[in-house]
């Protein structure tokens, strides 16, 4: 009897495993190269029309983002290119420690994700619409949704055309 | 074939072809000249670039980090940057590797810079990028901040006084700056290049278009002569306040740049580099990612692109990224494009290799992140971090020092605390936010608040531009504490440079607009709608103050609902505003003066954002200036300025009528 349970064991361990791959591939179905051309398309849209933002006014980068990303209205999408687009240009400003691009950069991977998981579109494929390391982009991705960013507790400064962050009070949003 | 099978035969073939070539060969070197002829090799050289310091004296904030990568990983890593000391000891390593050096930089050096560096008129940022070796860099937009004749104390060119203009307001180091010996300041050891900035006066640019290092020659290799061209973007005076180039015209970058680099050529460098204030971006998530992936810069591409075969390299700036790039000139000749990032991020290493004929024939470049964390234990491989240059440690420890004198400069007098008002009643417990600081109410008009807002408009309408202002706002969270004396509890008492500085620490620049009444009351409104009524939390729905000027009134009814979307919101009584007791006229246009943050729509504010054409805006000043200039009639205890009743916004309760002044944390709330 015990070999009998152990075959069954293993054969619904087996089961299980096979269950989760083919939900995975079901999941994080292929792109289409129409959809890839239109979220690598609306990647570059929001990087021409927001990433000059980030010099000034880190701020003014995320509203222009959203204000993007409201545009696209119920396009799940395009929606999704606009949001991560947001994460990947934040992050490309972090990496040389402009203060607030890792908030901005936190509340559009938890924008993208939401759409990313409805369209079922996996990291890689999500990463590869946007140029870059994808190996890197998606470990930090990975460790940002792990340990995500204190709330900023910074404001801008803008003094003759150029802004930083300044420390701010714990109360200034 | 004939000599296949005879190794004899071939020998004697093989050594008379040898002959015949060796004597072909001398008769060449005969004809050509002689064996002296025969070029001798060239050095390589290396360039050290960074742009954007902005006065960074001290690495920025430390909750910040960089995304390093680990050389020959994929993985990466956060660390601790920046900091001038710690740049300056990777520019020595880095020049280090090379017989061949040159410290260059592309911009921005000074301007928007921290407080100690700012407050010294920022010679503590020239002397050590001068002691860095710095030799020659171009101007940036911020260069101009403070107007031509600063720019040019800076550089030391302008003559007599090398110290910074008496201003006699305020916070004197030495004598009006003047940080060096015997009260001097020698100005900048680096030559600053501006090869399309001409003064309309003189028609000639206002610094050298070229720099030209020549390099000696050592250990048989002949030292390259490298030509420099420096300048920054055509539309700089767009993003500074324009009396700071009034007189100046900004020609395009191509044609300034090719006009120079086919002088340099004629003169006989081997190499053209142009140092260039503007730049592109990348889509890159670590620091030091050589790829350039999803480059992204259409100023810089289409100047690139214009240029000529003259032109070897570019060192850029502006965008505050780091990346190598290669970007099509108008040959379609791919050219090399570094940035370095900014602040003290990180320095770019260029090494320029050159053929027989001295003609440049490779271009490698890198970018290294200042680190300056010692206490991450888990470095990637290759990756370290650097200890700081001694010297400059103890150098900008005493800058530290001399700015933090400045600060207990006493610029004036007040009778009483003027208040940014603490926390009312109304607020249950310290969350939500608005109640938790213990020492201000954002949701409120306050004294400091409306003495900020005289200031500037004080300021704007003593500038001497056209059309100063009439209307000055100031929102709650660009006034940061109560101004207190130095002497309190005890008033009359003084305030300090640094006291003021407290209060209004943003250093925005100041900006007089054109907006319609309707336009102000669209924008009074968004203190109430979204997003700001939800980004503070407060009892009834307020949002963020915004507090005028003298002269400038009106009424809120708090019956109206709060937290509508942005344009919907209803709780400004239009009727009731007022510019010294005359109704403001929704159709009619104001000059309105408020900070660049405002304008720019900061805080939630978009109603700011007027469309330039019809906004006319003009830049004058900053903010903290505004404030210490307002106390030159309060300098002494006999003429101390009295804080004003903050009564010149008026809250309706529930019931219609006006809240007292004191009690609109509560008054009219549900």
């Amino acid at each position: 009897m015990a070999p009998y349970i152990e075959f069954m064991k293993f054969s619904f361990t087996l089961i299980f495993l096979i269950g989760m791959v083919a939900m995975r591939c079901v999941l994080a179905a292929e792109l289409t190269a129409s959809d890839r051309e239109k979220l690598e398309a609306t990647a570059r849209l929001t990087q021409s029309q927001c990433i000059h933002y980030m010099v000034n006014d880190p701020s003014l980068y995320a509203q222009c983002v959203r204000n993007l990303r409201k545009k696209q209205g119920s396009n799940t999408l395009t929606g999704l290119a606009v949001d991560y687009f947001g994460y990947v240009g934040a992050m490309s400003y972090m990496r040389v420690k402009t203060i607030g691009a890792d908030t901005i950069a936190a509340e559009f991977l938890k924008n993208f994700r939401l759409e990313q998981k409805k369209l079922h579109i996996s990291d890689g494929d999500l990463c590869s619409t946007v140029p870059g390391n994808c190996v890197v982009r998606i470990a930090q991705t990975l460790a940002m949704e792990k340990e995500p960013p204190k709330t900023m507790v910074k404001r801008v400064v803008c003094a003759g055309g150029s802004c930083r962050f300044i420390e701010q009070l714990p109360e200034k949003k | 074939m004939v000599y296949k099978n005879n190794p004899a035969s071939g020998f004697k073939v093989a050594r008379a072809i040898t002959l015949s070539a060796m004597a072909i060969a001398a008769a060449l070197v005969t004809a050509c000249g002689g064996a002296n002829s025969v070029p001798t090799p060239f050095a390589s050289a290396r360039i050290v670039a960074f742009n954007d310091v902005h006065g960074n004296l001290a690495p920025t904030d430390s909750k910040q980090t960089s995304s390093i990568i680990a050389p020959g990983t994929s993985t990466a890593t956060t660390v601790q940057s920046g900091g001038l000391a710690y740049m300056a000891t990777i520019v020595n390593n880095l020049r280090a590797g090379s017989t061949n050096s040159i410290v260059v930089a592309a911009g921005d050096n000074i301007g928007a810079s921290p407080y100690t560096s700012n407050i010294a008129h920022d010679e503590p940022t020239v002397d050590l990028l001068s002691q860095m070796g710095l030799e020659v860099s171009s101007v940036g937009n911020h260069e101009f901040d403070k107007g031509l004749t600063e720019l040019q104390r800076i550089q030391g060119s302008n003559g007599t006084s090398t110290c910074y203009p008496a201003s006699g307001n305020f916070g004197v180091i030495g004598k009006d700056t003047c940080l060096e010996a015997n009260n001097t300041f020698a100005g900048a050891k680096w030559t600053y290049l501006a090869a399309n900035v001409v003064n309309t006066a003189t028609n000639q640019t206002i610094f050298p278009s070229t720099y030209v290092k020549s390099f000696p020659s050592v250990g048989g290799l002949r030292g390259p002569t490298i030509g420099f061209i420096g300048l920054t973007f055509q539309a700089t005076p767009t993003e500074v306040n324009p009396a700071g180039v009034a007189g100046l015209t900004f020609g395009d970058e191509a044609t300034a740049i090719n006009i120079a680099a086919a002088s340099l050529k004629k003169q006989g460098v081997n190499a053209v580099v142009v140092l260039i204030h503007q730049g592109g971006s990348t889509t890159a998530t670590t620091y030091g990612d050589a790829t350039c992936p999803g480059f992204s810069g259409p100023e810089i591409t289409a100047i690139v692109g214009q240029l000529t075969n003259d032109v070897d390299m570019i060192v850029s700036g502006h965008t505050h990224q780091d990346y190598i790039c290669k970007l099509p000139n108008a040959s379609k000749k791919m050219i090399t494009v570094t940035q370095s990032g900014f602040y003290t991020t990180g320095v770019t290493s260029i090494d320029l290799s050159f053929d027989a004929n001295g003609n440049v024939n490779g271009v490698l470049a890198a970018n290294t992140p200042v680190i300056n964390d010692t206490n991450t234990t888990a470095y990637p491989a290759g990756v370290t971090a650097v200890t700081p240059k001694a010297s400059f440690v103890t150098s900008i420890n005493s800058y530290a020092s001399l700015s933090s004198a400045a600060g207990s400069a006493v610029v004036g007098y007040i009778t009483a605390p003027v208040t940014i008002q603490a926390p009312q009643a109304g607020c249950a417990t310290a969350i939500p936010a608005t109640c938790d600081s213990g020492s201000r109410n954002k949701t409120v008009e306050t004294a400091m608040g409306d003495l900020s807002a005289d200031s500037q408009l004080a300021a704007m309408q003593a500038s001497g531009i056209a059309l100063p202002g009439q209307i000055s706002l100031i929102q709650a969270g660009g006034v940061r504490t109560t101004l207190k004396s130095t002497t309190d509890p005890t008033y009359p008492g003084q305030i300090t440079y640094a006291g003021l500085f407290a209060t209004n620490p943003f250093h925005d620049t100041l900006v007089a607009m054109n907006m319609t009444g309707a336009q102000i009351k669209s924008v009074l409104e968004q203190q109430w709608e979204l997003p700001n009524k939800t980004a503070f939390y407060a009892p009834g729905g307020v949002g963020e103050m915004l507090m005028p000027s003298a002269g400038f009134t009106y009424t809120w009814d708090s019956r109206q609902p709060s937290g509508q979307p942005t344009g919907t919101g209803n709780r400004v009584v239009a009727s009731s505003m007022m510019l010294n007791g005359v109704p403001i006229n929704l159709n009619s246009t104001y000059r309105v003066v408020v900070s660049t943050f405002l304008a720019n729509g900061g805080d939630n504010f978009p109603g700011f954002v007027v469309p330039k054409a019809a906004a006319n805006p003009v830049q004058a000043g900053f903010d903290i200036d505004a404030l210490v200039s307002y106390f030159t009639t309060h300098l002494t205890s006999g003429t101390a300025y009295t804080p004003v009743a903050a009564n010149r916004v008026t809250k309706l309760d529930t019931n219609g009528n006006a809240c007292v002044t004191g009690t609109w944390a509560t008054c009219g709330n549900p």
